[in-house]
């Protein structure tokens, strides 16, 4: 049967590519219009930070839609950005002049890359979002023998740690007194100081920036304390500004991203806004903007499942799971860990793992793990079901958590 | 198929405990699944990871550092991380050992 709607995906990353995939996989037959504002196909973002740092990863490695997957799909890409959006005639304008009108909009723009006011652009500082900038921050990696970044986040750990690993002496300043301070509590903090100053990195935590000077021979940075940091290049990770300019300009709700639903829908039933750009709800009436893979998946799927009228809860799919690679450490997050819950730590040395649970009565409520994907997971399977161990049992080494009889924490 | 080559005792697979094998170069992961033995390779298509490291949970396998989810009886990539499918491998049980023929099924 012929359908002649028409959805138009704003933005050609982890979310847009998840909206065209989840919109076919449902069986809509329309057109799907995909604008997205880099001269590339969606490609995967998180190795930005590292296998394209280390050299090992190129740009078709990273494809998450390939222009076969796209022919097959039947999803017009289009390297142009959408300049404005008309939601009283449905109709979208992109930069190269075209306008294309839509039964449903979906807004998957991300966000850029955060900078400091009043700094201008200049070849030895960067910024991480995009293919492009990696390859500049590579070149910067491998003509630096001390590399400053500024941001103690995931972002600047991971190029930290690559980096590192590639020779270069590298120093981090942080503003906050430790690191992550956003995403996670103190013990997780603790355990990338220790991480990163085993990898000899320099750490200037609690250090706001005063200036930054860069110049034909290297970087200054002078810190609010009074002292003076100088480096070959300067990567800034101080966090993600959401994209949303155009949905604002186009008169929806907008408060750090567009409001939305934990399905993406915005107060105009034919606009959704999904992933990095979303202030969404997260289920108690709290508000959130997730920065992760999975939640641009998850909130992709969903609004395509909404738009198409497929009953959907993407907030019965589990706690938002994140990961972040650093040297030879694999970091896992499942939930948001809190420090005021009672933390259970479970440490196995011979596997290089140390978890973190971060338990309310009976129930673990999120965990951080170290080397420890197969146990996040087995934690994943118990708050899916609502059924858990012992928590006194979780800090025994000696047992496989997946052989821990549970029951119902419910009971 | 003359090269079948012993890896293991039976024991040491069981539901949700798979057995990480090697023959040669080849990395194998051996599952038990419905009491029947299943094997596919072992590192995981898109990031260096053994898969037998990871979640076990029926016929699923899921990586331990991303979200990349395969079925061990087929070896057909079900979610997560694009990657291709993992290669399968004939294996069976011969005296209580497990053997397994290093030349991939299809």
């Amino acid at each position: 049967m012929e359908d002649n709607r028409t959805a138009v995906i704003v933005g050609a990353g982890q979310a847009g590519r998840w909206v065209a995939l989840t919109l076919r996989a449902e069986g809509f037959n329309g057109r799907i219009v995909m604008f997205g504002d880099e001269p590339h196909l969606p490609y995967d973002r998180p190795p930005l930070s590292k296998a394209v740092l280390h050299g090992t990863a190129d740009l078709p490695q990273l494809a998450l839609l390939t222009a076969a997957k796209a022919d097959e799909l039947r999803v017009e890409w289009r390297a142009a950005a959408v300049n404005a959006i008309d939601r009283e005639a449905r109709r979208v304008r992109a930069a190269d002049g075209s306008e294309t009108s839509y039964d449903w909009l979906f807004l998957a723009q991300g966000g850029r890359a955060r900078t400091l006011p009043g700094l201008a652009p200049h070849p030895r500082v960067a910024t991480l979002r995009s293919w492009e900038d990696a390859q500049r921050i590579k070149a910067l990696i491998e003509s630096s023998r001390h590399l400053l970044v500024l941001g103690g986040g995931w972002i600047g750990l991971e190029v930290a740690a690559s980096a590192r690993q590639r020779g270069c002496e590298v120093t981090v300043v942080e503003a906050a007194p430790r690191l992550c301070v956003r995403t996670v509590p103190a013990c997780v903090s603790a355990h990338l100081q220790a991480l990163h100053e085993g990898h000899g990195v320099t750490l200037r935590l609690g250090q706001a920036v005063q200036q930054v000077e860069p110049g034909e021979d290297g970087v200054r940075l002078r810190l609010a304390g009074g002292e003076t940091l100088q480096g070959d290049a300067l990567v800034l990770g101080i966090g993600l500004v959401a994209e949303d300019g155009l949905a604002a300009a186009a008169g929806l709700a907008c408060d750090n991203g567009v409001l939305t639903d934990a399905s993406g829908r915005t107060a105009d039933p034919a606009v959704f806004a999904v992933g990095d750009m979303a202030n969404a709800l997260q289920g108690g009436g709290r508000r959130q903007r997730i920065e992760s893979w999975e939640n641009a998946q998850r909130m992709a799927v969903a609004a395509a499942k909404a738009a198409l009228g497929v009953a959907h809860d993407p907030l019965a799919e589990g706690a938002p799971w994140f990961w972040s690679d650093q040297y030879e450490d694999n970091l896992q997050l499942l939930g948001l860990p809190d420090e005021r819950l009672r933390i259970v730590e479970r440490v196995v040395p011979a596997k290089r793992q140390r978890i973190f649970f971060f338990c309310e009565g009976a129930r673990v409520r999120a965990v951080a793990a170290v080397n420890a994907g197969r146990e996040i997971k087995v934690a994943r399977k118990w708050m899916l079901q609502d059924r858990f161990p012992a928590i006194e049992a979780l800090a025994d080494a000696g047992v496989d958590l997946q052989k821990l009889p549970t029951t119902a924490a419910s009971a | 198929m003359s090269n079948w080559t012993p890896v293991g005792h039976r024991e040491q697979v069981e539901t949700d405990n798979p057995l990480a094998a090697e023959v040669g170069e080849l990395k194998l992961g051996i599952y038990e699944v419905d009491g029947e033995l299943h094997a596919v390779e072992d590192v995981c298509p898109h990031a260096m990871a053994l898969l037998t490291q990871g979640f076990v949970d029926g016929c699923e396998v899921e990586c331990p550092l991303h979200n990349a989810v395969f079925d061990v009886t087929t070896g057909k990539h079900l979610r997560g991380e694009p990657c291709r499918d993992l290669r399968a491998f004939p294996v069976r049980v011969v005296d209580s050992r497990i053997e397994v023929c290093p030349v991939p099924l299809d």
